[in-house]
């Protein structure tokens, strides 16, 4: 009798244990690592074209595979944090204008935070509306590419209505250069990239050196674009690898666009910051309007770097 | 009494896989001790105060990232505050050492156990003797006595015997970058970055170095 009182009494204390190790772990995953900031409402989008016919200045098929594989990759670090409610990776066919802007339109009226990223191309176009005095007008390219209809600038603008897309990432030629920010005139209708999708132009030029708290991100090219395919010189990481990382960081618990961004750098360039990577300091590109004459790029961050994609409580929507 | 023997088995067996979880939990609390060699890099090597932060730690995590064949490589980052001064630190630990550290100033200034010189020659010479002390490799002599040969101010490059020393200036930051060659190919270094006269980042890849297949 008095074996199995000791004997139950053992295991009483080896169940207290048990729930001690239990709470242990639970008080961790509170305090802990990425994928554990479970939030409402929040969407995240990836569009891209298939058209990368010229080698030398549309990157040609190894770019499209590698942007296809890329956004594959983007796109399974979004469903492993268990984050967004909403995610789709609309690379390739199903990147068409019509879709682009009934997503723009659903991420506004459903979502209180929408993150996109694109891949692709950019031309630059005119528009039919009554009274507009912009001029030309700035594109990406759909699914189909050159030869088909493009996603125009002031279409997305018509489709928002809550101004939620607050972290738009284009990798794409031109749309961070300071004369593509674009306007909205008064009666709403706009020009340009970033005015359109950010539903503001009111942004710090340099949101990694300078971020301005807008809780609102817009990254994309100044000149030409790099490709995913170019080696950054450092290991065999490629710009796909950069951002693919990127965005592997960025959905860390706590961990901001600038801060993403620098991880990234660190381990495809070996430099030790986003500042002192080539990205930020300019990159030499292939020029089409000048052959044999290569232009200085790079990539602007425009807005808020502290901005979080892994959306916790005090970021609110 | 049968039942008193079957529900003593069951409790066992709870108990035994208690302990597992235990040993998980263990490997947790390893990562997180070595990610705590971070405050002691920051306040051994940059003479920041830890002790004036409150410190948080926030999103971590251990991979093994083919890039490095099978080494791992622990990345974090610390949230660090005062009533005055706010810092966030990354950092990236790789074959269990420290291989990159970033600080970046969001708010005030940072608490120092010595105050930075002004001089960015001696801001660089003082983070090299401190990290020589810390790393204690000798080898560092020769990487330090290098600044000597250089105009800290302007890009320049100078190659002394297998390390060749760069320095890039710009309207954001000041960067050092030592790198080790043997017969030409990169063998690794030490880089450190200096913004508006604070450390910023510093990485050492030598202990891992992965090779270029360019």
């Amino acid at each position: 009798m008095k074996k199995n009182v000791a004997l139950a009494l053992l295991c009483l204390l080896l169940s207290v244990s048990l729930i001690f190790s239990i709470l242990i772990l639970s008080i961790d995953n509170e305090n802990g690592s990425h994928g554990d900031g479970k939030n409402e409402g929040s969407a995240f989008i990836i569009w891209g074209t298939l058209d990368y016919t010229d080698e030398t200045y549309m990157g040609g098929e190894k770019e499209r595979n590698a942007s296809r594989d890329v956004c594959d990759t983007i796109y399974g670090f979004f469903a492993d944090a268990r984050a967004y409610d909403y995610i789709e990776n609309f690379w390739g066919n199903d990147t068409q204008p019509d879709q682009v802007y009934s997503n723009v339109s659903y991420c506004e009226e459903n979502f209180n935070f929408t993150a996109v990223f694109y891949k692709g191309h950019s031309l630059g176009t005119h528009c039919d509306v009554e009274g507009c005095t912009f001029g030309e007008h700035w594109t990406l390219y759909a699914a189909g590419g050159y030869e088909e209809e493009y996603i125009v600038d002031y279409l997305i603008h018509d489709r928002m209505s809550s101004g939620t897309h607050d972290f738009v990432f284009l990798w794409t030629c031109g749309y961070g250069a300071e004369d593509k920010v674009g306007e909205i005139a008064e009666n709403g209708h706009s020009v340009g990239m970033l005015a359109s999708w950010m539903d503001t132009t009111d942004l710090e030029a340099d949101g990694y050196a300078s971020s301005d708290g807008s809780n609102h991100c817009f990254i994309s090219f100044d000149v030409y674009s790099i490709w995913f395919t170019n080696k950054t010189g450092y290991a065999d990481f490629d710009y796909g690898d950069f951002a693919s990382l990127f965005f592997k960081y960025a959905l860390y618990d706590g961990w901001t666009v600038n801060d993403a961004l620098d991880a990234a750098a660190e381990e495809t360039h070996w430099q030790s910051s986003f500042g002192d990577c080539q990205l930020y300091t300019g990159y030499l590109m292939a020029d089409p309007y000048n052959p044999g004459q290569p232009a200085l790029c790079y990539m602007r961050v425009w807005g808020d770097g502290n901005l979080k994609l892994l959306r916790g409580e005090e970021e609110g929507g | 009494m049968r039942l008193t023997k079957r529900l003593c088995s069951i409790l066992v067996l709870v108990a035994v896989l208690a302990l597992c979880f235990a040993q998980l939990y263990g490997g947790c609390v390893e990562e997180s001790s070595d990610a705590d060699e971070v405050l002691v890099f920051l306040e051994e090597v940059v003479s920041l105060d830890v002790a004036e932060y409150d410190v948080t730690q926030l999103g971590t995590s251990l991979t093994y990232p083919d890039w490095l064949g099978g080494l791992a490589q622990l990345t974090g980052k610390y949230k660090l505050e005062s009533k005055t001064s706010t810092i966030d630190v990354l950092f990236k630990f790789r074959n269990g050492t420290l291989s990159w550290c970033l600080m970046r100033i969001l708010e005030g200034a940072p608490h120092y156990i010595n105050a930075p010189s002004v001089n960015i020659r001696d801001l660089v010479t003082i983070f090299l003797q401190n990290y020589q002390e810390y790393t204690e490799d000798s080898e560092l002599e020769s990487v330090r006595n290098m600044l000597d040969l250089v105009d800290v101010t302007e890009n320049s490059t100078k190659t002394v015997d297998n390390i060749e020393l760069t320095v890039s200036v710009n309207l954001f930051s000041s960067s050092f970058d030592w790198r080790y060659t043997l017969n030409g190919v990169d063998c690794g270094g030490v880089d450190v970055t200096f913004r508006n006269g604070q450390f910023y980042a510093f990485g050492d890849d030598r202990s891992y170095h992965p090779t270029t297949t360019q």
